[in-house]
């Protein structure tokens, strides 16, 4: 019953076939920016992990600037690593909190590459090794 | 007479046993054909050299000195470097300076040096000494060593200090900042209000490591779990950078780690890390932020604007 119920709440939360986005890259003063999503099924499969001590990350810091780097691959031909961060969802994005699935947030890590241009190129890497996809969005 | 025939022979040596043109720092005792001689800097010779330029006071224009009041040895050494066969090196990163003060050396992060790495140098009489390279010019190398300036002659140098200081001229040996360095900056409210600022020496030996993420992340871990009750912080983020300023030519990682806390971390994080946590003015989330290096130190923040 507890399973069906689970089922049910996640659809409701997030249909099948929606994306779930995971990062929202938005310029200082400039309405649009860049979405990094998976897809639902995507996001369902990475294990709830916390980062407490002596609890290693599902997938490590160089796996996922080696996943980053082949997802951009003939983008960032040029560019050098600039930072790797562990992050969750910003809580302040409401819109992005309210439509994660009901298994809650999930750790993922974001890979900035830089090159000729100022902006850096971001890809984000959830801990089952998923790279996002990006998508140019207007506010 | 004799230290001038001892350069002249030490940079011969050394441009032939490198089979590369001869590169001078035009620093040195420069010998008039009256007798008379003067330490100089020679900036420029033109390729007629019909006379040779010298830096003069600052803000003023270089000192024009014509070529027949030379000494026919520092003519010839003048007409090679109007002809380019010698090479005046310009290579400013190199510290080349005429008058370079020794004694107790000042280093804080406002007066630094520029210096080469720590290497041991072997004198003439059979000591030696573990120093780094501040300044150097035709005649005399200043090292520092333990805070402390010293100027040693070429002459007394052993071939192989002076075939590293060939490399050094030529740019194939690092330079590098020495005094504090600065690896990373936070704030809050509009602008940096703590730094991090390391020892020259301590950021060497730290970009000696390779990436630490993970060595950081769980000493990052640690260190909150020890200072904080339980269910009282978060781990916010977790950032690897790396450090690097344009005058180091080498990097290292630096990690920071910010936390969300609740009231009675707070409190203690205001104790323990008061730079780096958020002033209790600041109206979003109560936080602090730990900077760590690739092996797992904790690197200490201080106020500043």
């Amino acid at each position: 019953m507890k399973i069906a119920l689970f089922s049910f709440l996640t659809t409701l939360a997030a249909p099948a076939g929606e994306r779930v986005i995971l990062f929202r890259e938005r310029p200082v003063f400039i309405n649009s920016g860049i979405e990094h999503s998976v897809s639902r099924e995507d996001y369902e499969r990475v294990r709830s992990w916390e980062p407490k001590a002596g609890s290693a990350a599902p997938l490590t810091s160089a796996q996922a600037v080696s996943i980053a780097r082949s997802a951009l691959a003939g983008k960032i031909d040029d560019h050098v690593l600039q930072a790797i961060s562990l992050c969750e969802v910003n809580l302040y994005e409401k819109d992005i909190v309210k439509q994660l699935p009901v298994t809650g947030t999930r750790w993922f890590y974001l890979v900035s590459f830089t090159g000729k241009r100022p902006a850096p190129t971001r890809c984000v890497v959830t801990m089952s090794g998923v790279a996002a996809s990006r998508r140019k969005f207007a506010d | 007479m004799t230290r001038f025939l001892c350069c002249a022979v030490i940079s011969l040596l050394a441009m032939k046993s490198q089979g590369q043109e001869n590169v001078i720092t035009g620093i040195r005792t420069w010998r008039l054909a009256d007798g008379t001689a003067k330490r100089l800097q020679l900036v420029y010779v033109p390729e007629n050299a019909s006379a040779a330029y010298f830096s003069a006071s600052p803000g003023k224009k270089n000192l024009p000195v014509p070529m027949a009041r030379f000494s026919p040895e520092d003519q010839s050494v003048l007409r090679e470097v109007a002809s380019k066969k010698t090479r005046l090196c310009l290579a400013h990163e190199i510290p080349m300076r005429l008058d370079f003060p020794v004694g107790p050396a000042k280093l804080s992060a406002s007066d630094f040096y520029l210096g080469g790495d720590l290497r041991e140098w072997k004198h003439a009489d059979g000591k030696s000494i573990l120093a780094r390279v501040v300044n150097l010019t035709d005649e005399d190398v200043s090292l520092l060593a333990q805070r402390s300036i010293s100027r040693v002659a070429l002459s007394d140098l052993s071939p192989e200090d002076i075939a590293y200081l060939e490399r050094l001229k030529r740019k194939k040996e690092s330079v590098l900042q020495i005094g504090d360095v600065q690896v990373e900056a936070g704030g809050w409210e509009g602008g940096p209000s703590h730094y991090v600022l390391i020892d020259y020496e301590e950021f060497v030996d730290f970009a000696k490591l390779p990436a630490g993420f993970e060595i950081a992340l769980e000493t990052a871990l640690e260190t909150a779990e020890k200072a904080f009750p339980p269910d009282t912080w978060k781990l916010a983020e977790f950032t690897e950078t790396s450090s690097h300023t344009k005058k180091l030519r080498r990097t290292m990682f630096v990690y920071t780690a910010e936390f969300s806390l609740k009231p009675k971390s707070y409190q203690i994080a205001k104790r323990k890390w008061p730079a780096s946590t958020t002033p209790t003015s600041w109206p979003g989330e109560k936080c602090v932020i730990l900077y760590l290096a690739a092996d797992g130190t904790l690197l200490s923040a201080i106020i500043g604007s």
